[in-house]
This record gives C-alpha cells, structure tokens and sequence, in this order.
C-alpha cells in the first residue's frame, strides 16, 4: 500500500528500521514504541472489534484507555485495548474476536 | 508497612506538580499511573524507543514537562506505571492492580489527580472507524506522532478543538474544516476582559487560530457534524448551522470527504474514584460532571483525601498544575503535621494564581456555552452506549412509559454496563432522561460507582486476599459439618 507512512510524522521523533507485526495475519510494519493502534491506522487496519449486537465494526476512538472499542486479541491474550500496548517484532494481532471466539 | 506520606493517583500536570510540591516539604511520595509514560494526556511524550530528539512541538509547556519528570527519579518517589487503583476500600487505602497482580497501599494521604476523558455527544455516524475524540487525535499526535487520517474534519465545542486542529496542521495533516458549535466570534468582543486575567493562554488560542487562517482552513463558528457517513469507515460528512435552540439547519448543510473526523465536545472529569470513596459531590455539567466540594487545601470532605486537577473540575492544565501543588502541600500539612514557611508563602501564591485561572475558566465556559445537549443530532436510532448497542430510540421509549430512574433503564437496557463502565455514555444518558423527565440529575439517582472503579483482570483480583463475607446460616443445609481444613488463600503477592 502506497500510503503506508503518510500518515507518520517525522516530527521531534527519528524512528528506528521498522518491523513487521500481523494484523489477521498480514504483514503491517511497526516501529519501536508505537501502540498497536497507532500501527493499524497507518497501515488502513482501522477495524479492531465487532459491536455485540448489531455487528457493526468499530475502532480507536478515545486512544487513552476509556472506551475500550479498539479491543484486538493479541497473542494469546484476549480483551487487550490496541491504545494500550505496544507493539512488538512478530506480535500477531486478531480483530473482530469479541474478546473470545 | 510503613504508610506512604502522600499517594498520588495520576502522573499528569496536577499528580506531578503535587509530588513536587510534596516533596519539597519532605514527604514520601507515591504516584500511580495507569499509563507507561508519565505526563498524563497534557504531557503526553511519545515512547523513549520512538528514537525521540529532544524538541517538543506538540506540547505548550514542554520545558515545564521535562522539570516535572525529574520528580520520578527522586529516591523517595515511587512511581508505578502502568497500574491501576480499583478501589478505595478505606481512607488511607488503595487497591492496585497491575498486570495480573494486585496489592494494597497504604497512604497519610491521598490526592487523586485522575483528570479526564471526553464527553461524547452522539450523533448517526459517530461509532464509524475513522471517526474519534479529540483527546484520541492529540494521543495520536502527541505520543505517536502519528496523523489522524488524510483529510480530517474537527469538530466540537470548546478550546480543544482548536488545538486539535492546530496540532494536526503542524503535523503536516490536511483539514477539511473546523467547526465550533459556539458562535464564538460574535461573543469574543465581549468577553475579552475576562480572558486577559490569563494573557498567555489568551496569546495561545490567537496563536492555533492564526494557523488555521493561514492555511486556509474554512473555521466554522456555529455549526457542528450532524452526521458521518461510510461503509466501514467515514467517507463523508455533513456539517450544518446551530440555531440559537440547538436545532442544526439541515436545509443549509455542506459535505465534506473526509477519511477521518475528530469530535471534541468537551471533557467530563474522571470521577470514579471520588464517587467509589464517597466524597460530596455536586452536579454540573459545564465544569465537567460530577464536582467534589473542596476546602481551602483542595481536600474533599473524605479526611485525608484531596482532588486536583481535570478529575475535580474541568480547567485546564495550567490550572492542573497550580491544583496540584496546592493539593501536594496540603497533604503535605496534614501528614507531616506543618508546612514549612516557604511552603506556606507558595500556597498563597497558588491560591492567588487559582483566582485568576477561576476567572479565565468562568469567561470560557460563557464562551463556548452552547444550547441543550446536542439532542436534536440523534435519530431513534442513534447509538447511545456503544459497549452494548443501545440505541437513542430505545432509552427514550423506556423514560416516556414511565418514571424509571437511571438504574432501572441501565438495568433494563444494559446501557453503559459494557467495559468502559459508563464512561462514554452514562452522563449523556443522564441528561437525555433528565430533559425527558424533567428532573435535575440530582433527582433522578446515578447508579451508584463499584469496585472496580476500572476494569482489572481476574487473576489480579484473584490475589487479594479479602476477608469471605460473613454469610447467614443456610438452615436447608445440614449442620454441624465438621469443617474440612480451610483452604489457604493466596497471599497477596508484594509489589516490588
């Protein structure tokens, strides 16, 4: 995807070489320190998880803990807010798991 | 275990300048912070491994973050990130909870300096990807550096928007348009007086607002969102004008293609933890929820407990700052006994400062005062609580048949018992059955704030080790079972 990157700042910050994490199993590249969130949305992977009753998908939307919409299931860790954790080489990221499968 | 002089519940402006304040009179500090970088939402820093350079220019006061963080080296600060305090089960007691395990600190004294999140206001389209608050965009920006989305539109109501706005175009982001619900220009002439208490935060606001001009954002004062649409993300938006009534003007409406919106209506302090002890506490909805009142040291009626900042009273981060030192040196008093002379020169001077931001904060609140509650941008089937679905349609129907309190149609609908615990929806849900009612929000009973205040896994629970409740005898059961050998429980594991 030819907008990976635009969307990154290169302001006050010189990222290091990027790594890959997987989002539903595609690769999306990551730098150190970033949130799993922040990387997803650079990447296009905005949906994180499905709403419980009428299955709409949702995303980051207050990025500091609160909502809890951008739940992913990480590892083999459910119920995992994307705002919160940061990414790591290899971390494979599942959306849309309503916290369980 | 010796108690901690002062425990502090925030590393933000106010629970930062608190340590210090804290400090400087000699006490043992504690902060906790549920985040992994200090600096709140105010300072947000970017991650160390980000490869940060030094410069800061998504931050006001960067120069006064940097002072502040010395703090945390301080041998006798304990610093915990990443934790989380659940209860207050006691004065003087806090229950932690930090990657799957739990433990309790004792505190002289306690300052919860919790600050807030975003008030939302929901409208057809607002659960859209691509669509967040404004405090998701500054974390973006702030601490990733990271762009919101191609083409943006902001809007709200309130100061913030224009800094979102600001920042977004420093980061080099594209703008549609802002929009302020407010009709802000017309009443600035009149209120100029009132902002000048604070010049620099006055020079601040012209300053975002020259950059928006600059760059030829179109600033709509007046007007807010009434409607994202998408697929599976936001595509495009409709913007219209607000009647004096708080009607939008849907006939006079534009679009805009956007790939992203960032929505700031305001902030609602974090009151969970001054609702959990049981501090006295008022209504109001401009300052940001639920108000503890507060003494002369920014103590809550609860001995021993103080509030600053955000989570007391939306005012802003300078202010938080100021709070928070007159929070630290008051707690300070009360657990060392006295303060030293400087100390109580400073806390003079902090509450002389205090007047004036009083006085910047009450001419913006007249600012930026819009009419009723944004009611009129929901549908019947418009998404209230996003946790668990439930729409506008739904809550009003439930109110109109009869005069259930909040409790029956939280209980009733499952509006705001999903994971974010009523933090997005609760207050709006309060109000829309208040205006429907016709009952203040004193009247209608807020459910009552349990343990956890916030949302902690099992396992950390799982180590408390919390005393069984006394139960009834169960007479269907046969008694004088001699009593197998109890269980041990876990002890509670200590935090290093």
């Amino acid at each position: 995807m030819s907008d990976v990157n635009r969307l990154r700042v290169r302001l006050d910050v010189e990222r290091g070489a990027s790594f890959d994490i997987f989002v539903d199993g595609v690769t999306v590249p990551a730098h150190a320190g970033e949130s799993v969130a922040a990387a997803m949305l650079v990447a296009g992977k905005t949906g994180t998880r499905r709403s419980p009753r009428l299955a709409q998908l949702r995303s980051y939307f207050c990025g500091m803990g609160v909502c809890w919409e951008c739940l992913v299931r990480i590892d083999d860790t459910y119920l995992e807010r994307a705002c919160m954790q940061r990414v790591r080489p290899g971390m494979r990221v599942k959306t849309e798991t309503q916290g369980c499968e | 275990m010796k108690p901690t002089d002062v425990a502090i519940v925030g590393a933000g402006p106010a629970g930062l300048a608190a340590a210090q304040a804290a400090r400087n009179e000699g006490c043992t500090v504690t902060i906790i912070d549920d985040q992994d970088t200090p600096g709140g939402q105010f300072f947000r820093q970017p991650s160390a491994l980000l490869g940060q350079t030094g410069r800061d220019r998504f931050s006001s006061k960067p120069a006064i973050a940097q002072r502040l963080f010395r703090v945390l080296d301080d041998p006798a600060v304990d610093y915990r990130p990443s934790t989380t305090v659940w209860n207050i089960p006691d004065s003087g007691v806090l229950a932690l909870a930090c990657e799957g395990s739990a433990s309790r600190l004792h505190a002289k004294t306690t300052i919860v300096a919790a600050g807030a999140h975003d008030r939302c206001v929901p409208f057809p389209g607002w659960t859209l990807p691509g669509v967040m608050t404004a405090g998701g965009a500054q974390n973006l920006l702030k601490g990733q550096r990271v762009l919101p989305g191609q083409r943006t539109l902001v809007t709200g109501n309130g100061p913030l928007t224009l800094v979102v706005a600001a920042s977004i175009l420093r980061a080099g982001g594209h703008l549609a348009a802002v929009t302020e619900a407010a009709p802000v220009s017309s009443r600035l002439p009149g209120l100029i007086a009132g902002l000048l208490a604070v010049p620099s935060l006055l020079m601040l606001a012209a300053s975002y607002r020259a950059r928006l001009v600059m760059a030829g954002v179109p600033l709509l004062n007046g007007h807010t969102i009434v409607e994202a649409r998408g697929a599976d993300k936001v595509e495009e938006v409709v913007v219209a004008r607000l009647r004096r009534d708080g009607v939008p003007e849907v006939s006079h409406s534009q679009t805009y293609a956007v790939d992203s919106v960032v929505v700031g209506y305001g902030l609602q302090c974090s009151s969970e933890l001054t609702r959990l002890a049981g501090c006295e506490l008022s209504y109001r909805q401009l300052s940001g929820g639920w108000i503890p009142r507060r003494g002369h040291w920014l103590e809550s009626t609860l001995p021993g407990l103080f509030v600053g900042g955000d989570s007391a009273m939306i005012s802003g981060g300078e202010t938080a700052l100021t709070e928070g030192a007159l929070a630290g040196l008051g707690a300070a008093k009360q657990a060392r006994g006295a303060l030293s002379a400087a100390g109580a020169r400073r806390a003079d001077q902090l509450r002389s400062k205090l007047i004036r931001l009083a006085r910047f904060r009450t001419t913006l609140e007249q600012l930026f005062e819009v009419p009723a509650s944004f009611a009129a941008l929901r549908r019947p089937d418009t998404i209230i609580c996003r946790c668990e679905d439930v729409t506008a349609g739904q809550i009003e129907e439930l109110c109109r048949d009869s005069n259930l309190s909040l409790s029956d149609i939280k209980t009733r609908t499952r509006a705001s018992m999903g994971r974010c615990q009523g933090r997005n929806c609760l207050a709006g849900i309060a109000e829309m059955v208040a205006a429907i009612q016709d009952k203040s929000i004193a009247e209608l009973g807020w459910p009552r704030a349990r343990a956890p205040a916030r949302l902690v896994p099992i396992s950390a629970l799982l180590c408390e080790s919390i005393k069984p409740p006394v139960m009834p005898a169960d007479p269907h059961l046969p008694r004088a079972q001699p009593t197998a050998q109890a269980r041990p429980r876990p002890a509670a594991r200590p935090q290093s």
